[in-house]
């Protein structure tokens, strides 16, 4: 089969266990980021640092993550991913404690930017597993599966963060036993599910994709484009700028702020079956279309907001 | 914020079941580099937003970000992705 699209048994293929159990992977791991994320900006504070080297934490990291990236997509595709996805979730449990530990700036700096670099080679294990078992007709609703999971997690991280805030390594050491707890749930049910259910294992080379290859499909390049507006509007524009407007131009408090990301968070969460649906039953391009036009939309709302506040 | 929420949602799913189709079972580095789109973009835009919000207005900001979103929208009408290979 070489696409799902618009066929009558689209609907009804049905999403593979596997990838339930990425789903709740992905939980532990949204969870424990939602439960850790605050507790790290603190910790770059603790060393009484220029605020522009303290973000300089949050840029290794993030740069950590894009230069390991594509090694470990190889290593996913040639290994077996459910140990490649596994393993470094250890390690990130590991590195974040050092983090929390680390006795100087520099330290600090290291384990992060070693923990960003193992968190990507997770990400995208898990979403090599999640793309060789989901059959055509059912991607749609297993990638909202996927997705959901981690943004559920990440949803409820913050609300249990807040109970155990104060105490300084705690939220590390509940993010590490979570990292540990979803890894060893990958490593134990995954190795089995995926031996379920991929009976036709090719060779590794025939099973690996040349990002030339992918980049000459005008589908790819849709695709990332779409997940880089997204995560501009989604995760930059939402997590960053939005607070500071909220606080200086309609001067409300964080709660407002707080109601609202969870507002956000929770209609993605409830509206990700729906995608899921949608992309399976109707089209790819018609949910593409409408979620960049709603993301526009949601944008350019908050710009009349700031005309009529000011 | 609930708009917001929905196209998060849409886009994510089915710009994910697209890179599957393309995959078709396989894997490998375009993989990695749809995670850096997300990546890049973590960085990028809060970086560019908040340049344009110091610069001029939180206006300017999230006209930039729509035209972003109205872009993609538009390289998907146009990129046909309905299309099997």
């Amino acid at each position: 089969m070489s696409s799902g699209e618009r066929t009558a048994a689209g609907d009804r293929t049905p999403v593979p266990v596997a990838v339930v159990v990425l789903a709740g992977v992905n939980v532990c791991i949204g969870l424990g980021y939602g439960i850790a994320a605050p507790v790290i900006p603190l910790l770059a504070a603790a060393f009484d640092v220029s605020d522009l080297a303290a973000s300089g934490v949050v840029s290794a990291y993030a740069l950590a993550r894009i230069v390991a990236a594509p090694p470990a997509s190889r290593l996913a595709a040639r290994a077996s991913p459910a140990p490649v996805m596994a393993v470094p979730m250890a390690v990130t449990a590991v590195t974040s404690l050092l983090a929390g530990m680390a006795g100087s700036f520099t330290g600090l700096l290291m384990w992060r930017a070693l923990g960003g670099a193992a968190t990507v080679v997770t990400s995208v294990a898990g979403q090599t597993l999640l793309y060789r078992v989901a059959p055509a007709g059912a991607r749609g609703r297993a990638t909202a599966v996927f997705h959901g999971g981690f943004l559920a997690g990440g949803l409820a991280g913050p609300l249990v963060g807040g109970v155990i805030a104060g105490v300084s390594l705690a939220p590390l050491l509940v993010y590490g036993g979570l990292l540990l707890l979803g890894g060893v749930l990958a490593a134990v049910l995954l190795g089995r599910a995926r031996r379920a259910s991929t009976p036709e294992d090719g060779d590794a080379a025939s099973m690996s994709m040349s990002l030339r290859e992918a980049w000459a499909d005008r589908r790819f390049r849709v695709a990332v484009l779409t997940q880089f507006a997204n995560a501009w509007v989604g995760n930059g524009l939402r997590f960053t700028v939005i607070p500071l407007f909220v606080a200086a131009v309609l001067g409300l408090g964080p709660v407002w702020t707080g109601l609202g990301l969870l507002l956000a968070g929770t209609t993605q969460v409830l509206v990700a079956p729906v995608s899921g649906r949608l992309t399976d039953s109707w089209s790819r391009r018609g949910p593409l279309v409408l979620g960049g036009l709603a993301a526009g939309a949601s944008a350019l709302l908050l710009a009349v907001d700031e005309t009529t506040a000011g | 914020m609930v708009l917001s929420g929905v196209a998060g949602s849409l886009g994510a799913v089915a710009g994910g079941a697209l890179l599957g189709d393309v995959l078709d079972g396989r894997s490998g580095p375009p993989i990695a580099w749809y995670q850096i789109a997300f990546d890049v973009a973590g960085v990028v835009g809060p970086l560019a937003s908040g340049a344009m919000a110091e610069a001029s207005t939180y206006s300017a900001a999230f006209v930039l970000a729509a035209a972003v979103s109205v872009l993609s929208a538009a390289v998907a009408v146009a990129g046909r992705p309905r299309r099997a290979r």
